[in-house]
Order: structure tokens, then sequence, then C-alpha cells
């Protein structure tokens, strides 16, 4: 283990404002998430029937396919496939130069995050635009989003009026947002100021973009599902910046995984009754486009990129069951300490943490599955029923398995586990606890711990002495 | 090529145990009908709670007929410069620009999520739900269905032919991006209007009175 992880992460947690803001989002979508959930008798009947559809769906992925295949190109579109990244970009950026495309407006995507789209177009000449609001002020920062759903969760008013301002979109910082440049916390005014300084900004860059949506030359997006029978793209959001990205240009593009199929029209209406409570805690996002024939001219380019390698992974091909709805990192405390940006990775959280080692093969990613506390609270909240916290242990496994661990570990695990069957030898062994004490502070892993907090000191009676005294 | 990809996928889904598949039908079978006056009811809520901040005008009229369903349509649109309205299938087809209002028909309408359905034949027929700063729809109540997987079910029945282009849209065009906080409007409608009516009706006359009323002859 290189220590990648532990450096980002606690670069992160060195900034103590990150952790409130991340906090506070994260409730918000959470308490929504849990009131709906509750309130809706069906709400588990749902979560089962969606994980069954998707394991059904990606064990006859080669069907569905074929049926999407079909029904997409009888509707009028192309459909195309890429086998890696830098294929579906070949693919993009080759279509836009045929048609003569020099500005593209892009909707929401984490495909094309993952496979760093707007690098290829940038370098082909191409001027991609973002058009999510908070994927917008990430392109204006040069930054990746940091969470699925919500890509500027790490950033406070006043960073994103500063931003904003810096890039020409507003003209100049509301008096009240603004802070001395060495304590940039929150301003203090009262929450309707802030309320309106937020309005203020986002009618700013819808005006700013909404110029470049009326004379873009192509559109990209996306998808949330592919519909086989039907051949129907869905895309869901709540700005309409989808609707304007996929029905403004003549030439529309989406960049979809494969692992977004579903069978059917009606099993829609499972999905899209989990998706935006678990994502943003709404009963339905503002606008669901469901794309079956071409507004212009249509292309659908099916993006590989490690997930065949993934379904070939007996114990983990149900990783590609993922909405990308985003409550396992709501509810996650690495997830809501560090930020997507402590993963460095385009899917964060626990998703990302065991997703990232399949796309990826760069040694940084192996240290993800252990970056969680296996607190479980994933698996409780994921819609689709994906059991992380196990896919984490197994990940771990795998990679103790690999690597080896050293010798030590190895050694005083050995040793332990000797001695806890022999009960009579362990009671026997136990050192006074005034040495045990002592000791700790010199072993790795709790020299770990007490360099940042104090280790609990250890009890003069063994637990085991206490229930014979107290309980039997 | 796609076609000649499927078959590696079909090579590593030969390997797997097969999962079954689970039919939606069994999960809403056997509900029992839910009483009209309260689908209408939860649907205004709905519409109701979906209001921007600031917004407290009614989103919904309940009018008797189609007379009244006109009648309420030109008073919610009242004042609106004649070029700055888009009504849905009147005229050619509308030009890229922004708009102050559009009225559409619907092709349904959820209760449990406020939603309104739209049936889209073109990519310029949406403008007048999309390019515009104020919506408003009219439409027949028996077009109000319970809920999503009802509406899905009964798309789901004409996926076999030729499905047209719909977009469901609940509520106005929002963000929370900025520190979770709700701003209305996004890129799309600061406030979506439904005025229902209680008897049938006939789209094309409808907006053929709207055009008639609101733009003049």
């Amino acid at each position: 283990m290189s220590g990648h992880f532990r450096q980002t992460s606690a670069d992160r947690v060195a900034d103590p404002a990150l952790a409130d803001k991340l906090y506070a989002a994260t409730t918000t979508s959470l308490d929504k998430m849990k009131h709906l959930a509750a309130e809706n008798p069906d709400w588990e009947s749902l979560r089962e029937r969606a994980r069954q559809i998707k394991r059904h769906t990606l064990t006859h992925l080669d069907e569905y396919l074929d049926s999407f295949v079909k029904t997409a190109t009888a509707n009028g579109a192309k459909v195309h496939w890429a086998h890696k990244a830098e294929d579906a970009c070949k693919w993009v950026v080759d279509i836009a130069q045929e048609h003569g495309v020099k500005r593209v407006t892009k909707a929401k995507s984490m495909t094309s995050e993952e496979i760093e789209l707007n690098k290829a177009l940038l370098a082909a000449g191409i001027e991609p635009f973002e058009t999510d609001l908070g994927e917008m002020i990430c392109q204006l920062a040069g930054e990746p989003p940091s969470h699925v759903t919500a890509p500027i969760i790490h950033m406070s008013m006043e960073e994103i009026a500063r931003l904003l301002h810096q890039k020409g979109v507003i003209e100049s910082i509301p008096e009240f947002l603004k802070t001395d440049e060495h304590a940039p916390d929150r301003a203090p005014v009262s929450n309707e100021t802030r309320v309106a300084a937020a309005a203020a900004m986002v009618a700013k860059a819808r005006a700013w973009l909404r110029e470049r949506f009326l004379t873009a030359d192509m559109g990209i997006s996306g998808a949330n599902f592919l519909v086989a029978e039907s051949g129907t793209l869905v895309l869901v959001e709540n700005e309409a910046n989808i609707r304007l990205s996929t029905s403004l240009p003549p030439l529309h593009v989406a960049v979809v995984g494969i692992e977004k199929l579903i069978p059917k029209f009606s099993d829609l209406g499972t999905f899209l009754s989990l998706l935006p409570v678990a994502a943003t805690g709404q009963r339905q996002s503002g606008y669901v486009s469901l794309i079956s024939q071409p507004y212009g001219e249509l292309h659908i380019i099916l993006l590989d990129n490690g997930r065949s390698r993934l379904l070939l992974d007996e114990q983990h091909w149900d990783l590609l069951s993922c909405i990308r709805c985003g409550a396992c990192m709501n509810v996650c405390p690495v997830y809501r300490q560090v930020s997507g940006h402590g993963y460095e990775s385009v899917y964060p959280g626990p998703i990302g943490a065991v997703l990232m080692p399949h796309l990826r093969d760069e040694p940084q990613f192996k240290e993800l599955p252990f970056a969680s506390s296996l607190c479980h609270a994933c698996a409780e909240v994921c819609p689709v029923k994906i059991p992380l916290p196990q896919r984490l242990l197994e990940w771990r496994d795998r990679i103790v398995r690999s690597h080896g661990r050293p010798r030590f570990e190895a050694t005083a695990f050995a040793a332990w586990s000797w001695l806890m069957r022999h009960p009579g030898l362990y009671h026997g062994a136990r050192p006074p606890v005034s040495i045990m004490n002592a000791m700790t502070s010199f072993f790795g892993a709790a020299k770990d711990w007490s360099a940042t907090r104090d280790l609990p000191p250890i009890a003069e009676e063994t637990f085991t002495a206490w229930w014979k005294k107290n309980r039997a | 090529m796609p076609e000649d990809q499927i078959p590696k996928i079909a090579a590593i889904t030969e390997r797997m145990g097969k999962e079954p598949y689970l039919d939606a039908a069994a999960q809403s079978a056997g509900r029992p009908r839910p009483d009209p006056i309260a689908v209408i009811r939860e649907f205004e809520r709905r519409l109701n709670e979906l209001r921007g901040p600031g917004d407290d005008t009614p989103a919904m009229l309940l009018t008797a007929n189609a007379e009244e369903a006109v009648q309420a349509a030109c008073e919610l649109a009242a004042g609106t410069p004649q070029g700055d309205m888009l009504i849905q299938g009147v005229g050619p087809a509308p030009a890229k620009r922004d708009y102050a209002l559009g009225i559409t028909s619907a092709q349904a309408l959820i209760a449990s999520t406020g939603t309104i359905v739209l049936g889209l034949d073109s990519a310029a027929q949406g403008y007048a739900s999309l390019l515009v700063d104020r919506h408003i729809v009219v439409a027949h109540i028996g077009l109000l269905i319970p809920d999503l997987p009802t509406l899905y079910a009964a798309l789901g029945k004409q996926a076999g032919g030729k499905l047209i282009n719909i977009v469901c849209i609940t509520g106005c065009s929002r963000t929370a991006d900025i520190e979770k906080t709700l701003v209305v409007p996004a890129h799309g409608p600061r406030e979506v209007r439904v005025v229902l009516s209680q008897s049938p009706l006939d789209w094309p006359a409808l907006r053929d009175a709207l055009k008639a009323r609101l733009t003049g002859p």
C-alpha cells in the first residue's frame, strides 16, 4: 500500500470547513429520503424488485443489448460500441468533426467524467459547455465533481461567488458574501439573504448559458436507463438543462454504459419510484425525458470500459446494478469527512471504493476498499440492495492475499488466534495492565490511532472477570 | 459494430447463473381503485408543494367544462404580449428563443407525484413547456392516474409499436446545487399551472379557442 488515500484524505480532513459543508448537504438529502421511504409502504418491495431486475438484466445482458441495438436502430438512432474510454471519446470527436461542430452543450453525465470527454473535445478544438449548474461551476473551477448527484457539495456559496466573479459570469460579488481572503468562511448574514444570493447567481448562470444552448451545434448526454424493448433513452434531471441539450441542437450524442439497460418500459415504474428519492429526497425529479425517436440525428455510444470484465467476476458482477444515486455517499462516515476529492476517483464513496479497482488498474484505487469503517449504512440505504460492506471485505481479502501482509502482523494474529483457542493460557498470559498500557504507544496500529486521538486505557479487570462477578 | 460485440458478452453471461425476471404486475395487483376525488386532491396538494419559493397562488384550477377551462387559462395568460406566447400545435414550428408563456395539453397526470406527462412528436413541440417562463397545462380530469407504476405499465403496453417521445414534468425547473438551497428557475420554466376540466376536452378545438381569445383573429 502506497498510502495515497491516506495523504489525500488527510489533506481533506485538515480543512475543518469541509466536513461541516458535507454534513449539512448530505443530511438534507438523507432526511428527505428517509421521510419519503418511511411513508411508502412499497419501499422495500420496490428495492427488492429493482435488485432482481438488475440481476436478471445483467445475467442476460447479451440478449438485452441485442434487443436494444435492434429497437434503437429501427427508431432511427445510430448505435456504436466503445470498448475503452478512448474509443468513446474518438467516436464523439469523429461525429462532431464530421458535422463541423464547434460548440457543444453537455448534460450532466458521470460517464462523460469517467471517459474524460471534455479533455478530448478541447484537444480537437471543440468547445464543451457543462450546463448543469454544479457541473458548470466545476468546469469553471477546473475541478472534477465531488459527488455523483451534487457536484459542488464541497463548495460554500462564498467560494462559488468568488469563482463566478473571477470567470466573468457575475459582474460583482454581492456585498454581504464578501469575506476576508484569510477567513473564507460563511459570511454572517441571514438565511433569507443567502437564499436571495443563491437565486441571483443562478439567474446570471442561466442567462450566461442560454445563448450557448441556443447556438450549440451538438448536445451530449449520458442516460440513466436504456429500455431494451423500445430503444428508449431515459434521462432524469431537475434543471431542464438536459432537455435543452438533447432537444435544441440538431445533433445529439449519448454515451451510455452497457449496465444501464433495463428490459421493459414498465420497469421504469420501479426504478423511477426509487432513484429520485434515493438521490435527492424528491418524490420525482423535475424532468424525466423518454427519448425513443431521435429529434434530429441521434448517436448512442455503448460504453464497455471495464464493465464486461467486471461481469466476468463471479463475486462482484452485481456492482453493475448501481444506478448512481449517490445515497451510499450521503450516509458514509468516510465520504462525509473527505468528499469525492479525497477518493480522487470519478465514483467516490462506498460504491466508488468497490467499483474503481475493477474499472482502473492504477494501484491507488486498490487502497479504496480499505477506506471504510464497514458500518453497513450504505447497504441499508442502497435502493438496488448492493451488499457493499461484503464487497468491500471481499476486496480487502483479495488485495491482502495478492500482496501478502507484513510479517509482524501475520505473526501477531497467528499468536493471538492460537492463544484464543487456549483460554487457560490466554488468561495466564495476560501481562500486567500497566505494561500493556505502556506498550500500546509503540506498536504500528496503536501509534497511528494515538497520533490524532487518545487510546482508551486498558481496564484493570478483564471482561471475563467482570462478567463472572456481575452477571454469572 | 455493436453486433460484433454482443457474442463476446454472450460468452460471459453463458457462464453465469441466470436470474429470473420479477414482474411488476404482481406488485400492484389487488389494490383497491382509489377514490377519484381523493386522486384530484392529492394531485393538487403535490402541485402546490412543488411551487417555487414565494409562489403562493393556486397551482391547480378545477373547472366544469371546456368553456370554463379556456376562460381560466386566458385569465392566467392575461397581459402576455401576443408574440411572447406559445400554444402547442398552433402555427409553424416556433423559433428557438425565450417566451413568456406556453400553453399545452397533457397525455396523463400523476396524482402521487404531481407529474404532467407530455407526448412530443418533435423537438419544437417541447418548446412550449421548456423555453417559457410560465407553463400552463389544460387537461381533462380523466387523464389523472394514481402513480408512476401505473403510467409506465400503460406506456409499456404501447412499447411494442413506435413510442413517441415523452417528457414527465414534475414542478418547475429548479436547482439545489449551491449549498442545497432551492432556487427556481434553473434553465426551464419558473411556474407550472394546471387547469383541469371535469368534462372531456377536444385539444384542437380548445387550442383554436385559446388562439382566438389570446392572439386575436
